[in-house]
């Protein structure tokens, strides 16, 4: 069984790579933006799954890594410099907000999210002179090595790679499991002696640095940024993707992401009411499949071994 | 910067602080109440302002028909939060919160797309009723008739729940669920009615807000995205579920708000995020809080 998986897994990547080979340039933008899609997902389920922080704004650290990028290239700026740059300021934003932020829970850690958050994207939106206000800043250079469309998406494929195989190592480190103890009951967690103020900070800025890196991603992908990707909307949908998905299993986020991506593209070419679409989804989701397609998927497998056991 | 200049500004922020606090009250009411946050309280708002658009197109332009309508289009709007809640909402309680709110903001992407549908994607506008245009002079400075309106709307608001809260049965219990649920349950009595009737109030509330302010801005089915967050961040310096709280910081708001256009023209939309966030990190459980 475990090992089918992995092979499984291996002709998937393999395919992923060998894409371009058989599919278009439009199919090929398509499975970029959900690979960028799926590491944004996947850093916001670290915190929201796992950590049990409601975090309603993710896309903040996914939008200030792509205009760290951004603003340093466009000031001649080194462009490798930049895309390491990008990841750092998002941390440094992750930092000073979790400082705040794991001294509140529930609800209001919620609220604060939103609060500074969109601080961070009315900044953005207005200082015009700096970041370009409503516009954004289109164009953006990339490296030489990232000039066709094929070497962008197999960029893209293997930042989210390495990104979800690191995610994965520290999910099942022991850190990983005191996140996940903090995330499931507070009160237990810190009577065994766990500190989680710093364990949930620790998380935070993690995840910060994911979304980060998922910035630079999103810069490859779509070479444009603009204050939509920051603005509450942005998380709200990532996190309709991860619920869709499923919040409580490692993959969710990244099949969210696959029909979320999808069923978006194929719509769009239909209807232009895709909001309409996806509020349908979600409430269908939210009222009878509230692990998730991966969650429930695996609700029924596991109901199966049990009944089989029953059998036997 | 002289006296009158600082009076009305100062007026026009109170007239918008009441405001804020006619969407802020329903929504801390819900918040109380269901202990969670409804995403769909801005789309309510919207369905309000484009109800209003719809009724004064059918009943004229008169002072009363204007009235009238704002009535009638914040009742619509009770009537869909009763059929969100007895349709959707009813069947997440007990479940997790992040449950509930992401249904709420299922119906965000629902409403937004059936308002473009019904309405279209322009912006539409509401003439002002002749009682409210002009304006008032007041120790020098002028202040538009409308704001008044605000005001008014404001102080109704407060009022009305301060009877349902204090005065009636239903308001007690309110408040009983909102500090102590199980102990609610534990004396026997039906929360469930009670969590209907929170959500009936709130979206009314929010109906109306969007039925008045419906002459002042331009009624688009974006209109919510934006207002919704500030309401949100009056609600959370408050205090969730905290109605006096918010009615506090929905004038701090305002108030700051109007001077921010004053001072910073340019980052007058910054203004309340900075409020919110100083707020939230030096009294992290509301303004109110002990």
């Amino acid at each position: 069984m475990r090992f089918d998986k992995k092979i499984g897994m291996l002709l998937i990547i393999t395919a992923a790579f060998l894409a371009p080979l058989v599919l278009g340039s439009y199919s090929i933008l398509v499975l970029s933006e959900i690979f960028v899609t799926a590491l944004f997902a996947l850093s916001l389920n670290f915190v929201l799954g796992y950590g049990g922080m409601l975090q309603f704004h993710q896309a903040v650290f996914l939008g200030v890594s792509a205009y760290a990028y951004a603003l340093f290239v466009l000031h001649n700026g080194s462009l490798i410099v930049g895309a390491i740059l990008g990841p750092i300021i998002a941390v440094l934003f992750g930092t000073v907000m979790g400082v705040f932020l794991v001294r509140l829970s529930g609800i209001y850690f919620g609220m604060l999210t939103l609060a500074l958050g969109q601080l961070v994207w009315a900044v953005v939106f207005r200082w015009y002179s700096f970041t370009g206000g409503g516009n954004g800043i289109p164009s953006i250079p990339l490296p030489g090595f990232l000039s066709t469309s094929t070497e962008r998406y197999e960029a893209t494929l293997i930042i989210f790679l390495v990104s979800a195989f690191l995610l994965y190592k520290i999910i099942n480190s022991p850190f990983g499991l005191l996140l996940r103890a903090t995330g499931e009951n507070d009160t237990r967690a810190e009577s065994i002696g766990a500190n989680t103020k710093t364990i949930r900070l620790a998380g935070l800025i993690l995840s910060s640095f994911f979304a980060g890196i998922s910035g630079i991603s999103y810069v490859i992908y779509s070479q444009s940024v603009s204050p939509d990707i920051l603005y509450w909307k942005k998380s709200a949908e990532i996190l309709v993707i991860c619920l869709v998905g499923g919040i409580y299993t490692f993959s969710g986020p990244i099949i969210g992401s696959v029909v979320i991506v999808l069923i978006t593209t194929i719509a769009s070419q239909y209807t232009e009411h895709i909001a309409f679409i996806l509020g349908i989804i979600l409430l269908v989701s939210v009222l009878f499949m509230p692990e998730g397609i991966v969650g429930s998927i695996k609700k029924r497998i596991g109901d199966r071994i049990a009944a089989d056991k029953k059998y036997k | 910067m002289d006296l009158s200049t600082v009076v009305s500004y100062l007026l026009i922020g109170i007239s918008r602080g009441m405001f804020y606090f006619v969407l802020a009250a329903g929504l801390t009411l819900i918040l109380g109440v269901l202990k969670i946050i409804n995403f769909a309280h801005g789309s309510l708002y919207m369905l309000g302002a484009f109800f209003m658009y719809t009724l004064i197109g059918i009943m004229g332009k008169g002072t009363g028909a204007f009235f009238l309508s704002a009535a009638a289009a914040a009742i619509a709007v009770g009537f869909i939060s009763l059929a969100i809640e007895q349709l959707f909402l009813k069947h997440l309680y007990g479940k997790e919160h992040l449950m509930q709110m992401l249904l709420t903001y299922s119906l965000v992407l629902i409403f937004g797309d059936s308002i473009e549908m019904i309405w279209g994607t322009g912006y539409h506008t509401v003439a002002m009723p002749k009682l409210l245009t002009g304006s008032y002079s007041f120790l020098g400075a002028y202040i538009a008739k409308f704001y008044l309106l605000f005001l008014i709307s404001g102080l109704l608001t407060v009022i009305l729940l301060w009877l349902y809260l204090y005065k009636t049965k239903l308001g007690k219990i309110a408040r009983a669920v909102a500090t102590n649920r199980s102990m609610v349950d534990a004396l026997g009595i039906n929360a469930d009615a009670t969590f209907m009737y929170a959500f009936i109030i709130g979206g009314i509330l929010a109906g109306l807000g969007g039925a008045i302010a419906s002459p002042a801005v331009n009624i688009t089915s974006q209109m919510g995205d934006s207002i919704i967050i500030k309401v949100f961040l009056v609600v959370t310096v408050g205090g969730l579920g905290n109605i006096w709280g918010s009615l506090i910081a929905a004038l701090i708001f305002g108030i700051s708000e109007s001077f921010g256009v004053l001072i910073f023209p340019r980052f007058e939309l910054v203004v309340p995020f900075v409020i919110a966030a100083i707020a939230l990190i030096l009294r992290p459980r509301g303004i109110l809080s002990k």
